[in-house]
């Protein structure tokens, strides 16, 4: 492996610089650069800005500046300080989203972790998302362990997974003040779960086994199986035990 | 209500499965992303399933999630080709194929040592409608002709095999899945076959 490193050529850009795809060992962008073609690297780390016409594959990226890519993205550890927009899929191992994450079509993997924000047109598959930030998620929202620390408004159209957990922020004097401008709630059409608590939370339908729904929810319908508890300030206007 | 779907509700209540493992299956593709058929209902929208399938494959799952891992699994249902090659005695052995329906391969295909994935599901093929006699040994050859020249094209995507025959005159189609069909009277459709299946039980052999 070392050997094979070895015969790849590092691609650096300083200053601005136009190059085409291809196999690399490392890719440093500090200045501003166009690739074009597909990218497979080591490792790739975007200090300026850099496009990059085809796909990217890798096992390793950080972005601190401005990333684009017009195809799939394809890395085992990835994570963004800066903005990352990605025309098609994006698949990883982990994630961590520092500033600003955008997908127009799916995203799956092991491990997610939004400080930032998160956008994706399609669906978002994880073992383990955990969010204190803010997403938008255009499709499914699917992980075995979601949770959820609410900053800004955040929505999805499906959640569905084993444990899912959502919360406001901490009652610090900050975000009392802010509380009237920023809207620090989760939208949500449909979740589905084994064990689910909510806070603030608009839904149209909450169905799992244990449900616990905590201060200020708007929830249409919730079906549970085995255990339901309902916080006085939260509305729910059915409520069923199947 | 259309009766060859069931609603997720119904699937959960009748098989005894949580939400959580049906999420889990979806993630590990499991289940194929085009079994969740999205409809508007008064509640809102509700996710459906084709019935059939999905009760054997949830029934499967079940079976067999103690002997194998949930990516053995997934790979086991996966339509895409798995690696592995077998030897003829091998695939005699594990009972993909009869010594018949081996000897009308080499004569065809030519005799091969070892069989990739695909030359052994060609093989299975093969085996399974001779055994079943709905074809001719003579049939053979274009059995595995048109196998051998079009499924790569494929790719690995599901696709069904027609094997019809009108006037005595055998004539094998290979179609992507669900595509309508439909032959003049004089036509017999003798068998269709979905290659997605073939490879299921032949993965499972292999295991």
């Amino acid at each position: 492996m070392q050997n094979e490193n070895k015969n790849k050529l590092d691609l650096i850009f300083h200053g601005a610089v136009n190059a085409t795809g291809g196999v690399y060992n490392k890719v440093d962008v500090q200045g501003y650069g166009k690739i074009n073609g597909d990218v497979e690297c080591e490792s790739l780390h975007c200090a300026g800005h850099v496009s990059i016409t085809g796909d990217l594959i890798g096992s390793s990226a950080r972005v601190e500046g401005n990333a684009s890519i017009k195809g799939k993205v394809k890395m085992d550890t990835l994570s963004v300080y800066g903005q990352l927009d990605v025309a098609d899929d994006l698949n990883f191992t982990s994630l961590k989203v520092g500033g600003n994450v955008k997908v127009q079509g799916n995203m799956a993997g092991e491990d997610v972790k939004v400080h930032g924000s998160l956008k994706t047109a399609g669906d978002c598959e994880a073992e383990v998302f955990r969010a204190n930030g803010a997403f938008s998620i255009g499709g499914l929202l699917n992980a075995g362990r979601i949770e959820v620390i609410l900053h800004g408004s955040c929505e999805a159209k499906e959640i569905g997974g084993e444990y899912i957990e959502v919360r406001r922020t901490g009652n610090s004097t900050l975000g009392k003040l802010l509380k009237h401008f920023l809207n620090n709630t989760l939208t949500v059409e449909t979740i589905e779960g084994d064990e689910i608590y909510l806070e603030n939370t608009k839904a149209k339908v909450v169905r799992g086994n244990k449900v616990e729904i905590g201060p200020d929810c708007e929830i249409d319908l919730v079906e549970y199986s085995t255990e339901c508890k309902q916080d006085q300030s939260s509305q729910v206007k059915t409520l069923t035990q199947r | 209500m259309d009766a060859n779907v069931i609603s997720k509700k119904d699937l959960l209540e009748l098989t005894g499965i949580s939400y959580g493992q049906l999420y889990r299956w979806k993630r590990k593709n499991l289940i194929p992303e085009e079994w969740f058929i999205r409809r508007a209902t008064f509640t809102g929208q509700e996710t459906f399933f084709p019935r059939e399938q999905i009760l054997a494959r949830i029934d499967k799952i079940l079976n067999m999630k103690d002997d194998l891992s949930l990516d053995e699994l997934a790979d086991m249902f996966s339509p895409s080709m798995s690696g592995t090659s077998l030897t003829a005695e091998e695939l005699l052995a594990r009972n993909i194929v009869s010594t018949t329906s081996l000897e009308v391969f080499n004569v065809f295909l030519g005799s091969l040592r070892t069989f990739t994935f695909q030359q052994a599901l060609y093989a299975y093929v093969l085996e399974k409608l001779l055994a079943a006699g709905d074809l001719s040994v003579d049939e053979g050859g274009g059995l595995l002709q048109v196998l051998a020249s079009h499924y790569p094209k494929f790719e690995g995507k599901p696709c069904e095999l027609i094997f019809m025959r009108k006037m005595g005159i055998s004539t094998f189609v290979l179609v992507s899945s669900s595509t309508e069909m439909y032959f003049d009277s004089g036509v017999k459709v003798v068998k269709r076959l979905d290659l997605a299946n073939c490879i299921e039980e032949l993965k499972g052999k292999y295991l």
